[in-house]
């Protein structure tokens, strides 16, 4: 079984536009700054729904990983062990991901992260990698 | 208007738990239901409420509609909850909620399902990612344990938190689940044992995980005024707090403090008195980490000393709060969203001086905390008995 391809949705479809051009895209509230991901139709934080795309600046920090080794999904079967990881970005929303190029042993919390782009279907999927790897 | 002392838990009844390759999610809940009403000394016509949970065994659409249907009783109050493993407590609230304020007089609460035998691995793991974002959490086949374990590992990174104490909470629940004659895992383990065995998502070792379970259990709740003319020790709602603040653990405001340090002061508000009186918890323990967690934030300690906490014996009979007498989701079952209704049952058996060889000596007040999700549903129950009224 393949690994499941992300569906977008019309909220969702700019975001991953952006993967598929190696970049990761996160909305602005114009009416109070906030920052925010998943993307929504309104701000999370005031309701505004003047909210903007910006391309992020694709950085971030390790807050916590556990490296998989039985899988949560068909398709990943292959792929075990991985690391999974939740990064909080340069922007502030914390992301679910996997850490590429890295050892296990050599992820540490607040460890500097920058996304990369894997190709899956028709579209791309962000991971990361420490800097510097 | 206040719910505390409102209802009171007359009934109770608990099928087996473990591998029932035989029997099915709806008919463990009519089990479970038939023994609560016997237990009451109540007839199916007594019902006219009915709270259930939808089982991942046998799901449907309309559950409770399903199961009144099934169990042909005709209620005026009827709803299914879903609320993970915090089904169970939230659902006590609403029950109480309908009673006080005259919709219905007598709540039959059932939860039923069997995950271990009546799914195959492939079916398990497609439910599993149901629990998932599906855009940005499936893309990643990450399963739900690997997020509890980073939970744990932040805890440990901004606490100092040891794996040897997550061991500890794995073996104090299987110190009591030795003395419980219907819990799943009745053999002993220690600390060591614990960090012996396989790691499944590091920080966590297996039995840092709790068990998956065939079972059901249900409990029947009227007005407290009518709660006398029972046959067996009333057991009365003394307070009740909810909160949530996500589902998806890359949204947590927190990754070591949970909604519960936001529940069980409502609950404890409510119900008049706080963590010191607690003769007892049965804390939601999926994972060891989310136990200590949850101890810190139901407030048994202090933020952060959750791990030194367990050790010592320091939750167990005779320690400072007895913690899951029955054996919790570690070492009694985990029978999935219905895994907290035996942490209910169990609160309901303490309060009524039934624990026998796991009895709290003069038990009469105790708390039940559920969570649902990852870390994101909580809700926390006080109950007592008369006496604590």
């Amino acid at each position: 079984m393949s690994k499941p391809i992300p569906k977008p949705t019309p909220e969702t479809a700019p975001f991953w536009a952006g993967c598929a051009e190696d970049e990761l895209r996160l909305q602005h509230c114009n009416n109070c700054g906030h920052v925010q991901f998943p993307p929504r139709k309104l701000c999370s934080s005031c309701f505004s729904e003047d909210v903007t795309w910006r391309t992020a600046s694709g950085r971030g920090t390790v807050r916590s990983w556990s490296v998989v080794t039985l899988p949560g999904a068909p398709g990943f079967e292959e792929e075990v062990p991985y690391i999974a990881a939740l990064v909080r970005l340069e922007e502030g929303p914390t992301m679910l991901s996997v850490l590429r190029n890295c050892d296990a042993e050599a992820v540490d919390f607040d460890m500097p992260v920058s996304a990369i782009f894997e190709d899956r279907g028709e579209t791309k999927v962000p991971y990361f990698i420490p800097d510097g790897a | 208007m206040s719910l505390r002392g409102s209802v009171a838990i007359v009934g109770m009844g608990e099928t087996p738990v473990g591998a029932l390759p035989d029997r099915g999610s709806t008919e463990l809940s009519a089990e479970a239901a038939r023994l609560a009403l016997a237990d009451a000394g109540l007839t199916k016509a007594d019902i006219d409420g009915l709270i259930t949970c939808n089982p991942w065994v046998e799901p449907h659409l309309y559950h409770a509609e399903m199961f009144s249907e099934y169990m042909q009783i005709f209620p005026r109050f009827c709803m299914t909850l879903n609320a993970g493993g915090a089904t169970t407590l939230t659902a006590v609230l609403r029950a109480a909620s309908a009673i006080a304020t005259g919709v219905c007089d007598t709540v039959l609460m059932t939860h039923g399902d069997n995950p271990r035998t009546g799914m195959t691995g492939l079916e398990t793991l497609a439910k599993m990612t149901t629990t998932m974002n599906p855009q940005f959490e499936l893309t990643y086949g990450v399963p739900l344990t690997n997020g509890y374990a980073m939970a744990g590992r932040a805890h440990m990174h901004e606490y100092g938190t040891k794996p040897e104490h997550f061991a500890q909470v794995a073996a104090s629940a299987r110190a009591h689940a030795s003395l419980n004659p219907a819990a799943e895992m009745r053999e002993p383990i220690t600390v060591e044992d614990v960090l012996n065995s396989r790691v499944v998502a590091d920080p966590l070792h297996a039995l840092d995980c709790s068990l998956w379970s065939d079972g059901g259990a249900a409990v029947v709740i009227v007005a407290a005024e009518r709660a006398r003319d029972f046959p067996n020790r009333p057991v009365f709602f003394l307070g009740c707090g909810e909160a949530h603040w996500h589902e998806h653990l890359f949204q947590a405001r927190s990754l070591t403090t949970s909604a519960a340090s936001e529940s069980a002061p409502r609950a404890f508000e409510m119900a008049g008195v706080g963590p010191a009186d607690m003769d007892f918890a049965q804390v939601y323990d999926c994972f060891t980490p989310v136990l200590l967690m949850e101890l810190e934030d139901l407030g048994f300690c202090a933020k952060g000393e959750g791990g030194p906490f367990v050790e010592n014996g320091n939750i167990e009979l005779g320690g400072t709060i007895p913690v899951n007498t029955h054996g919790g989701l570690l070492s009694h079952s985990h029978t999935g969203h219905p895994g907290s209704m035996f942490a209910l049952t169990e609160a309901v058996t303490q309060l009524r001086g039934a624990g026998e060889a796991r009895q709290v000596e003069g038990a009469e007040v105790g708390l039940v905390h559920g969570q649902g999700g990852v870390l994101s549903s909580h809700a926390t129950l006080i109950l007592g008995t008369e006496a604590a009224l």
